[in-house]
C-alpha cells in the first residue's frame, strides 16, 4: 500500500517538475520517508500506552544502531515487516519491564551478548539483501569495522556507564536479536515470519 | 500553482536526499528495505 502510495505521488511529483527519468529515487525516497513516519508513530504511541515505552526505545535503539552497519534480513512486504518489528519490540520491553523485578547478572549478560554479537559480525557482517545488494569492497570493509566498533560501544556502555537494570536488559536483548538476524538461520527465520505472515510460499535466501 | 510547484520541489528534493544518500531510517531500523532502484546501486 506505502509501495503504491510513493510510486503514484512520485509519478505526480516528477511529471510536475519534468523529471520522469528521477521518477525511480523520488518513489524510493518518499518510500522510506512514508513507511519511517508510519513506524515512529506506532513505537511511541503503542508503547506509551502499554507503559513500557523507555525500555522498547532502548531495545530500539542499541537493536537499530548495530542494524545500520550490520545489516540483517529483511521482509518483503512493509506490513509484514511492521508487524513483525512491533511485536519483538513489543514483546523484548514487555519481558524487561518483568525480568528487572529480579536480581539479574547485567554484568554477564552484557559480555555474553557482546561475545555472541562479535563472533557472529566477524563471519556474517555485514548482511545485505538482494533489494539493497552492497557491491563495493570498501563500503564492505568500513560497515564491518563500523559492526565492532558499535559492538565495542555497547560493550563499554552496559558495563561502565550506569543504567536502570531494564534498559540494559532491554538493550542486550535487542542486541542479541539483531545479531541473530544476520545469521543464516536468521535469513531463515526472518522468511518462515515473512510466509507466515502472507501465508505464501515464497523463495527465502540462505 | 506557484506554491504548488515549490512544495513539489521540496518534497522531491528530500526524497532524493534520502533516497541517495543512504539515509534510510525505517528499512534500516527495522526489518523492511524498499527495492533499492538501479541508479542508486554501488
Amino acid at each position: 500500500m506505502i509501495h503504491n502510495y510513493a510510486v503514484r505521488l512520485a509519478a505526480i511529483i516528477a511529471g510536475e517538475l519534468k523529471m520522469n527519468e528521477r521518477q525511480g529515487i523520488i518513489a524510493y525516497g518518499l518510500e522510506i520517508i512514508i513507511g519511517a513516519w508510519v513506524k515512529l508513530i506506532l513505537f511511541v504511541t503503542l508503547p506509551l500506552a502499554l507503559g513500557i515505552f523507555p525500555q522498547v526505545a532502548a531495545a530500539a535503539l542499541a537493536s537499530g544502531i548495530f542494524r545500520l552497519a550490520a545489516g540483517g534480513a529483511h521482509c518483503t512486504a512493509y506490513y509484514r515487516c511492521l508487524v513483525s518489528s512491533l511485536v519483538t519490540f513489543l514483546g523484548i520491553g514487555a519481558l524487561s519491564r518483568y525480568l528487572a523485578a529480579y536480581s539479574l547478572p547485567l554484568e554477564t549478560i552484557v559480555i555474553c551478548v557482546t561475545a555472541w554479537s562479535l563472533v557472529i559480525v566477524w563471519c556474517w557482517a555485514p548482511a545485505d539483501t538482494p533489494a539493497k545488494p552492497i557491491v563495493s569492497l570498501l563500503h564492505h570493509k568500513g560497515l564491518r569495522i563500523a559492526s565492532l566498533i558499535i559492538v565495542a560501544f555497547y560493550l563499554v556502555t552496559g558495563l561502565y556507564i550506569p543504567l536502570k537494570p531494564d534498559l540494559v536488559l532491554a538493550a542486550s536483548l535487542g542486541f542479541f536479536i539483531q545479531a541473530f538476524t544476520i545469521t543464516p538461520a536468521g535469513y531463515r527465520f526472518i522468511g518462515i515470519v515473512d510466509r507466515l505472515l502472507s501465508r505464501q510460499i515464497t523463495p527465502c535466501r540462505d | 500553482m506557484r506554491f504548488k510547484h515549490w512544495l513539489m520541489g521540496i518534497v522531491a528534493t528530500v526524497a532524493m536526499v534520502v533516497a541517495s544518500t543512504g539515509v534510510y531510517p525505517a528499512s534500516a531500523w527495522f526489518w523492511y528495505q524498499p527495492e533499492l532502484p538501479p541508479e542508486l546501486r554501488k
